[in-house]
């Protein structure tokens, strides 16, 4: 056989096709169980319900619209924390984070693969959970005209619950009585974007004049909050999958 | 190379040690003279005002004087000295993560101690002051809920430290934890403070520009305060070195014994298969020989009983026995 | 008691409970800890001891 000609080793790919790659791997993933995220829509549907039940004896005496900031936001942490725990059990079961670590693959992209990957999937959630929120329980009620501003401390919390839990997540995954353990790592760390992000909803929600002031506040304090925490994970999330 | 570190890093502590004793009597003083100013000379803090002003010692009072405000002068010690080691744990934790020192993990969770320590006496003492001021024994006011915030980043490093069997993986995990919590803390603090509450304002008393005379009884607080976490870091610190000492040596001992065991457990083998080789004299093995190195867990009973009890007569069974 | 000192003092007698309970939580909580303290580290002076007998009385037996 004639002797190959020397061909030079194919080039890393860069950073971006390298997260472009996992976070594809992720979605890919989901998109043929659709396993997690049927279970994360049945279970913000279960939390509706005993929303339902929570609220039953009220009738049309408090103003619903009060606090469904807070309610729509206790939703949001409950299954996300339900869709951290499913995302990375996964991993674990198929032993793909381990696979995914033998490559030479940069650890902050992993994470931002991941955490990118468990943002979509929450907003996803959202996109669903949200109007159903609205349909069991502001379907009387008259809303503001400042609620589509709701928007924002949405895509700002669910990005700083993404990150953060994603790095939490990773650690978690591999203990004993993993899916508390998030949790009680994950509530007291995340209790500062909540309540940014709860404040600046309800704001929106009640439509108060002049409160706009505290939306904005509100939100620069959530978006803040994941500036330094995301930078934070970032950093650190080397030393939570290193072997 | 660990053991040079080991010893330049064992001569360090000792200097730090020698003033803990110090440290702590000089911080219990200070404390001390600090709450009997606060008591004694310190002038109490205006309250509501009153129906009408009143005179007392030559100068005109016109609000009630408080004496629940002198919680204030021990409550927020504590509770800087809580933050003060707790940023001490995170520098230990970042060492920790850069160097993988086991040394640095201990002093890590022994500063998580210490701070657990002091939030718990802050939500206290808090505790005590909300509840006379506001009349309710909780109230999601920033101070309380940082506290309380706190009080379960702290309690969630440990839950986390709990929950890992593996110690390089539970010291790195700690570590990192450790890190994100006192990044969270400040955060919470500011957040808190800053997020105007759009349902009910919170009223929250200021104490800014002390005069001096409360001042003094303060700054003695804050500087016992630290000197007693300082010291009882140090000491904690010492006993959970000797602690860590006493698992290494445990484990230490029990390698020994499984060693000498397998050792022991080796000999026997080697002698049943001397004498069935022996036995058997011309007639070829006809059964393969288990490796014998590679059967530790089997050892547990006492190996010199092995040997009389088989049938020297029929070495594969018995040695088939034990694998 | 003067009508107006009574009211400039009339906080002070319901604070002194809550006062004298804040001063003596913060103290009791360091002492308990303390004492956590010097129990563990004389259940580890005890186990050291325990260890180095054990240590010794090997070192025998292996000479032996």
């Amino acid at each position: 056989m004639a002797p190959q000609p020397h061909r030079a080793a194919p080039a890393r790919p860069s950073t971006f096709a390298q997260y472009r790659a996992l976070l594809a791997k992720d979605l890919r993933q989901e998109v043929r169980t659709r396993e997690m995220l049927t279970s994360m829509v049945v279970y913000a549907l279960l939390v509706l319900t005993v929303y339902g039940a929570a609220l039953a004896q009220v009738g049309d005496a408090i103003e619903v619209v009060a606090f469904a900031g807070g309610l729509l936001w206790a939703l949001i942490v409950f299954t996300s924390l339900l869709g951290l725990n499913r995302s990375f059990a996964h991993e674990t079961e198929s032993g793909c984070l381990e696979g995914i670590l033998l490559a030479p693959v940069d650890r902050a992209v992993i994470f931002l693969a991941k955490a990118t990957a468990n943002l979509i999937f929450l907003a996803v959630v959202e996109c669903i959970t949200v109007p159903l929120f609205f349909l069991f329980f502001l379907s009387g009620a008259e809303l503001a005209a400042t609620t589509p501003l709701i928007v924002l401390p949405l895509v700002v919390g669910t990005v700083g619950v993404a990150g953060v839990g994603t790095l939490l997540a990773t650690m978690t995954i591999d203990t004993r009585g993993r899916d508390v353990l998030l949790a009680i790592l994950l509530i007291p760390v995340i209790f500062p974007l909540l309540y940014a992000c709860v404040s600046a909803t309800s704001v929106a929600f009640m439509g108060v004049a002049g409160t706009l002031g505290t939306f904005w506040t509100s939100l620069a304090m959530a978006a803040a909050y994941d500036v330094v925490m995301i930078a934070a994970a970032w950093g650190l999330y080397a030393f939570a999958v290193e072997g | 190379m660990d053991r040079d570190d080991s010893t330049r890093a064992a001569a360090r502590p000792a200097l730090w040690d020698r003033c803990v004793p110090f440290a702590l009597v000089a911080g219990t003083l200070l404390v001390i003279a600090g709450v009997v100013w606060t008591f004694t000379l310190a002038p109490f803090a205006q309250g509501a005002t009153l129906s009408e002003p009143a005179v007392i010692a030559g100068q005109q009072i016109t609000t009630k004087l408080l004496l629940s405000q002198k919680i204030f002068y021990l409550h927020v010690p504590v509770a800087v000295a809580s933050f003060a080691v707790m940023a001490f744990a995170a520098f230990w934790a970042v060492r920790f993560l850069m160097t993988g020192e086991r040394r640095y993990d201990i002093k890590s969770k022994t500063a998580m101690e210490v701070t657990l320590v002091f939030v718990v006496a802050t939500m206290i003492s808090g505790d005590l002051w909300t509840r006379f001021e506001w009349g309710v024994w909780w109230t999601w006011e920033p101070r309380l809920t940082t506290y309380f915030i706190l009080m379960l980043l702290v309690i969630g490093y440990f839950i986390l430290r709990n929950a890992m069997e593996d110690p390089e993986r539970r010291a790195r995990f700690a570590a990192v934890f450790g890190i994100v919590a006192f990044v969270d803390a400040p955060i919470s603090f500011m957040i808190t403070r800053l997020v105007p509450s759009s349902v009910h304002p919170v009223v929250f008393r200021t104490d800014s520009g002390l005069p001096p005379m409360m001042l003094i009884p303060f700054l003695l607080g804050l500087f016992g305060m630290l000197l007693v976490a300082f010291a009882l870091t140090r000491i904690a610190l010492r006993v959970n070195t000797d602690a860590a000492e006493v698992e290494e040596l445990k484990e230490r001992l029990e390698e020994q014994d499984a060693w000498r065991e397998r050792a022991a457990a080796d000999e026997a083998l080697e002698r049943l298969r001397a004498a069935g080789a022996k036995l058997s004299g011309s007639r070829p093995a006809d059964a393969p020989v288990p490796d014998a190195t590679h059967t530790p867990e089997v050892v547990g009973s006492n190996p010199a009983g092995m040997s009389p009890s088989h049938d020297a007569a029929d070495p594969s069974t018995s040695s088939s026995k034990e694998a | 008691m003067d009508a107006i000192l009574a009211e400039v003092y009339s906080t002070v007698l319901p604070a002194a409970p809550y006062v004298i309970g804040a001063y003596v939580g913060i103290w009791i909580v360091l002492a308990v800890y303390t004492l956590m303290l010097s129990r563990r580290s004389k259940q580890t002076a005890r186990d050291l001891d325990a260890l180095k007998q054990a240590l010794a009385d090997r070192e025998e037996k292996l000479e032996r």
